[in-house]
């Protein structure tokens, strides 16, 4: 028969006596009564009951009948059948065009594939099955699918309880099922559909959201991998933003030179330098604060900006320290003379520099006497530190810039976090070999 | 260029006007300052 003589004929339900409309006239073997559920031998021109089945073929996604359009191709519902392997239930939509035969769409925890049946067998390259230049790895290995409820039409007969062993093969995006009995053994290719797609083809809700808790489908595809592919061209270029942005701002401008000399173990000394004049509304400030005469002893230096009209204080401090020494593994050194401060944020305005500083040396308390030439104490035997600081308008803080990155990596990074779990969850159902590289690798695979 | 795409560059370019701003106020919340006269200090070599 050609597709050109397939209409849709009706006859009466032997059971019940409801008109059934046959969609698939002409390929149609078995056909299943939409009202009492009745299952009827469509070859028989009596239309002989095969089996009664009394339940009604309730809580359907897509009523029997109902026409779509998926991938280009007009289809119409014409089968319905529900089935379990032990492990998992699921609900197979058998689809008819006459121009394009059957395929599938299978319905598992509210995630959509659409199957076509091969009609040669894929090529296995050893425990894997290639189609179209597709790898697919083993899955699911030995399961037993079991026919449970089945309404609508089909181009077999169908029993209640018929039980396939089923081998699925999948990559993300795509699962590869062999089914096989004494008499036959097919293949069919299932390919997972978007929201957005089984939506606009059938009016079906979408498929729920992947929680981390949940279990996803063998085949689906993480839904986070997508975005990191997506994303990652779009935080290299604000990365690459950010760097120009680093080498643009922040450099320091104008610097000036103020000394003091502290003496070790001696009182603190304090000292005012200025001014200095701040003509932008906000800007920060650079001071380094270099002791290059420290040796075995700390200086602890304290600046202040004080703003000479409001005399608003803003502070910093800074250890300079230095020890050397000599033991069995030679010489060692630690400490810094040189400490680098960065104020932020000064408002506009003229400043005084307010500097405390006191020097200590370490493991000896000194003896010390004021030196009225000098205006400071001198130490015996214990030289005094000079102080050397720099001051200069602008600072380029790094903290700033990390703080930046780390930001723009976050969102990355979660989709990243997230797919793992996902992954985590999808692999652990697999049967056999435990999951490897290639199972993650391809798990960043788009569909 | 999907939504999610398009929310992540939204947020992007968040980022760098917030480093923008900061870079022209010359902020940072981890600039130094705070005077520590009294506070604990840790002082001396810690080579053993």
């Amino acid at each position: 028969m050609s597709p050109d003589d397939s209409c849709v004929r009706t006859l009466a339900c032997p059971a019940c006596g409801g008109t059934i409309a046959m969609r698939a006239a002409g390929y149609t073997v078995t056909l299943a009564c939409e009202y009492c559920g009745t299952l009827i031998d469509a070859t028989n021109p009596d239309a002989r009951i095969i089996t009664r089945y009394h339940e009604l073929q309730a809580f359907l996604a897509i009523p029997l009948g109902m026409r779509g359009t998926l991938r280009g191709v007009e289809w119409e519902v014409v089968g319905w059948m529900q089935r379990a392997d032990g492990w998992a239930t699921w609900e197979e939509y058998l689809l008819f065009n006459p121009y394009a035969g059957y395929r599938w769409l299978i319905a598992q925890n509210g995630h959509w594939s659409f199957g076509t049946m091969l009609t040669a067998a894929p090529r296995l390259d050893g425990a894997d099955a290639i189609v179209a230049g597709r790898r697919f790895t083993v899955f699911y290995g030995g399961n037993s699918a079991r026919v449970l409820r089945v309404a609508g039409e089909f181009y077999w007969r169908v029993k209640i309880g018929e039980t396939v062993r089923a081998t699925d093969y999948v990559r993300p995006g795509a699962m590869l099922s062999l089914e096989q009995n004494d008499r036959e053994r097919s293949w069919t290719l299932n390919e997972w559909l978007s929201g957005k797609e089984i939506r606009a083809a059938f009016d079906v809700p979408p498929p729920p959201a992947w929680l981390p808790g949940m279990t996803p489908l063998a085949h689906q595809p993480s839904p986070f991998a997508r975005r990191i592919k997506g994303w990652w061209p779009i935080g290299a270029v604000a990365f690459v933003a950010l760097l120009l942005m680093l080498s643009l701002f922040g450099a320091t401008m104008q610097p000036q030179r103020f000394s003091l000399s502290v003496t070790p173990d001696g009182p603190s000394v304090s000292q005012t330098f200025g001014p200095i004049v701040l003509p932008l509304a906000r800007q920060a400030m650079t001071v380094e604060a270099h002791t290059p005469g420290v040796e075995q002893g700390w200086v602890d230096v304290d600046v202040s900006f004080v703003n000479r009209k409001t005399q608003d204080r803003y502070d910093a401090y800074a250890l300079n320290e230095h020890y050397s020494g000599q033991d069995s593994d030679g010489y060692w050194s630690e400490g810094d003379r040189s400490q680098t401060l960065k104020v932020a944020s000064l408002p506009a305005g003229t400043y005084d520099l307010v500097v405390d500083a006191q020097a200590h040396h370490w493991g000896s308390s000194g003896s010390f006497a004021y030196d009225p030439s000098s205006g400071t104490y001198k130490s015996d035997g214990l030289p005094p530190v000079e102080v050397v600081l720099t001051v200069a308008r602008g600072a380029r803080f790094l903290s700033n810039f990390w703080l930046a990155t780390l930001m723009i990596l976050a969102p990355p990074l979660l989709m990243l976090l997230f797919h793992i779990l996902f992954e985590n969850a999808r692999l652990a159902q697999k049967d056999g070999a435990p999951a490897d590289a290639d199972d993650w690798w391809q798990g960043m695979q788009s569909p | 260029m999907s939504r999610g795409s398009f929310l992540y560059a939204l947020w992007c370019l968040g980022v760098l006007g917030l480093y923008l701003a900061a870079a022209s106020q010359g902020y940072s919340p981890f600039a130094d300052g705070g005077r520590t006269t009294g506070a604990a200090r840790a002082y001396g070599p810690t080579h053993k």
